[in-house]
């Protein structure tokens, strides 16, 4: 959970990229690196990698500066989205302050988005969280591959299927591209700010 | 086939293909798999394909290669052993006692061990063997990670090893071994079985409660305190105790021997002494800030 230290008036919060495997959740995070230079705090950590999957996690520091007298610090971190990491997954999910579900538009990974929504559910209860009331954003990633031909699933398909009830903010994207990327992060600061808000007052 | 029928099907293999090579770009191995088993089923079929067998070839080539792929993301990845800056990383961002520098410490060894890195952990953990307040985690922590790693007939020597440091009791050391994969080891072992049966305390039901009446207390005098197991291993009882009772909390101290204490099974009640034998405040979950306590019960009657 946040940690607010009064005397420096700093306040660490800890977002989570959330979702499927092969979902886009590091290049989220590399995108971010990449394209936010002033706000990048510390270099991009992948811990660790087995090709091009995460097996345990990504790390990315970044600064907000002052909001409402009070230096804002976010840690960013991906989750394993491989079925078989499901114990590390839920090590790195413990404290989130905000999610970011990565959610994959390919048709192939229908199943696996409901799954994952329904594992980060599962994995929230069980540090006694509710997953309506985390600040948490969707972002239907890889609507670039349309252009490839790919099947993808409709924008309406994935709202039905990933936010009929949760009614979060949700963002097509590519991460690949960078679109969408920005706004869910930022909407899903909003919600964590307002979030630590009622729960620290750390803005007085 | 009629050049109509020849121009779908060339079109169709061209979308699969595409397809395939698409998520394979992806790193979707299993669904580029499914598309060249559809694709090449689809070749075999055509008759009269210029340069078939070379295109089957080519596909089967891509299935071995995306086989390949799969078994070396099937095998188990998280056993990596990690460079040691990226073992501080770990440390530093997964160890959250931080008012508490020796709890922080316990914390970062305990992290290690959550992302494979046992021989590590263990190394860090060591140490703690000897603080009265954690020697009980350290101890089982070390054991998990001598499980995790499956070198589990070290375990009873290792254990033994801490009795003839006077780190532990015999009966904790028993408690240990009980608690561990070790003691299927000491099952089939008629030396081993002889060891349990000298040491092992009589059975013990399975404790909902207990009660904890302190005599010579001010505060607790009139009526004993209730408190909840959350785990029992034979005689070894572990209580979690919220850490708004602060005056229980303060009275409970290593070694303090309960005179009178209540046990209550779903069955039966019986009265009995115990012991305390550890004691410890919960550093991170929902618990964060309660207290643990260990007992041990003592001559059941």
């Amino acid at each position: 959970m946040a940690v607010f230290n009064i005397q420096t008036r700093e306040i660490e919060c800890k977002i989570v990229f959330y979702g499927p495997g092969r979902g886009g959740k590091t290049t989220n995070l590399e995108y971010i690196h990449k394209t936010f230079k002033k706000n990048i705090t510390g270099d991009l950590v992948s811990i660790d990698t087995q090709g091009d999957r995460t097996l345990f996690f990504d790390f990315l520091p970044i600064g907000l500066g002052k909001i409402r007298g009070c230096e804002v610090k976010v840690q960013l971190f991906t989750v394993p989205g491989q079925p078989q990491y499901a114990s590390t997954r839920k090590l790195v999910l413990k404290g989130a302050d905000g999610i970011v579900f990565v959610a994959d538009s390919l048709k192939v990974q229908r199943k696996n988005n409901i799954l994952s929504l329904q594992d980060l559910h599962d994995n929230l209860k069980e540090y006694d969280r509710n997953i309506f009331k985390v600040p948490l954003v969707l972002q239907y990633n890889k609507r670039d591959l349309l252009d490839q031909g790919l099947p993808l699933l409709e924008v309406e398909t994935m709202e039905k299927d990933l936010n009929r009830q949760l009614k979060v903010p949700s963002f097509p994207g590519s991460a690949i591209r960078g679109d969408g990327v920005g706004q869910a992060l930022k909407k899903c600061l909003e919600l964590t700010l307002e979030n630590l808000q009622k729960e620290l007052n750390w803005a007085g | 086939m009629e050049f109509n029928n020849f121009m779908t099907l060339k079109k169709k293999i061209y979308s699969i293909n595409k397809e395939a090579l698409l998520y394979y770009s992806q790193g979707m191995y299993e669904e580029s798999l499914l598309k060249y088993k559809t694709l090449l089923k689809l070749v075999s079929k055509i008759r009269g394909l210029k340069n078939k067998e070379e295109i089957k070839k080519k596909i089967d080539e891509k299935t071995v290669e995306i086989k390949q792929k799969l078994s070396f993301y099937e095998r188990e990845g998280v056993n990596t052993e990690l460079s040691d800056s990226k073992k501080e990383i770990i440390k530093k961002l997964f160890s959250d006692a931080e008012d508490d520098p020796e709890h922080k410490k316990f914390e970062e060894a305990l992290a290690l061990a959550k992302f494979g890195q046992f021989s590590d952990s263990i190394k860090e953990m060591t140490p703690f063997l000897e603080n009265r307040k954690l020697k009980i985690d350290a101890g089982r922590n070390i054991i998990r990670c001598y499980e995790a790693m499956e070198k589990i007939e070290d375990i009873i020597p290792l254990v033994n090893k801490w009795k003839e440091k006077s780190l532990f009791s015999e009966k904790e050391v028993l408690h240990f071994i009980e608690s561990s994969k070790a003691n299927a080891l000491v099952e089939a072992d008629s030396d081993s079985n002889e060891y349990l049966e000298d040491s092992c305390s009589p059975e013990i039901m399975e404790i909902d409660s207990v009660g904890i009446k302190f005599s010579g207390s001010e505060r607790f005098d009139s009526d004993p305190i209730e408190l909840d197991v959350s785990f029992q291993t034979g005689n070894h009882l572990s209580l979690i105790i919220s850490s708004k009772e602060k005056g229980i909390i303060d009275s409970l101290d290593v070694g303090v021997k309960l005179k009178d204490m209540c046990f209550y099974s779903p069955i039966a009640v019986f009265k009995s002494t115990g012991i305390i034998l550890s004691k410890h405040q919960i550093g991170s979950g929902p618990k964060k800030g309660d207290w643990c306590l260990d007992l041990e019960i003592k001559n059941p009657s």
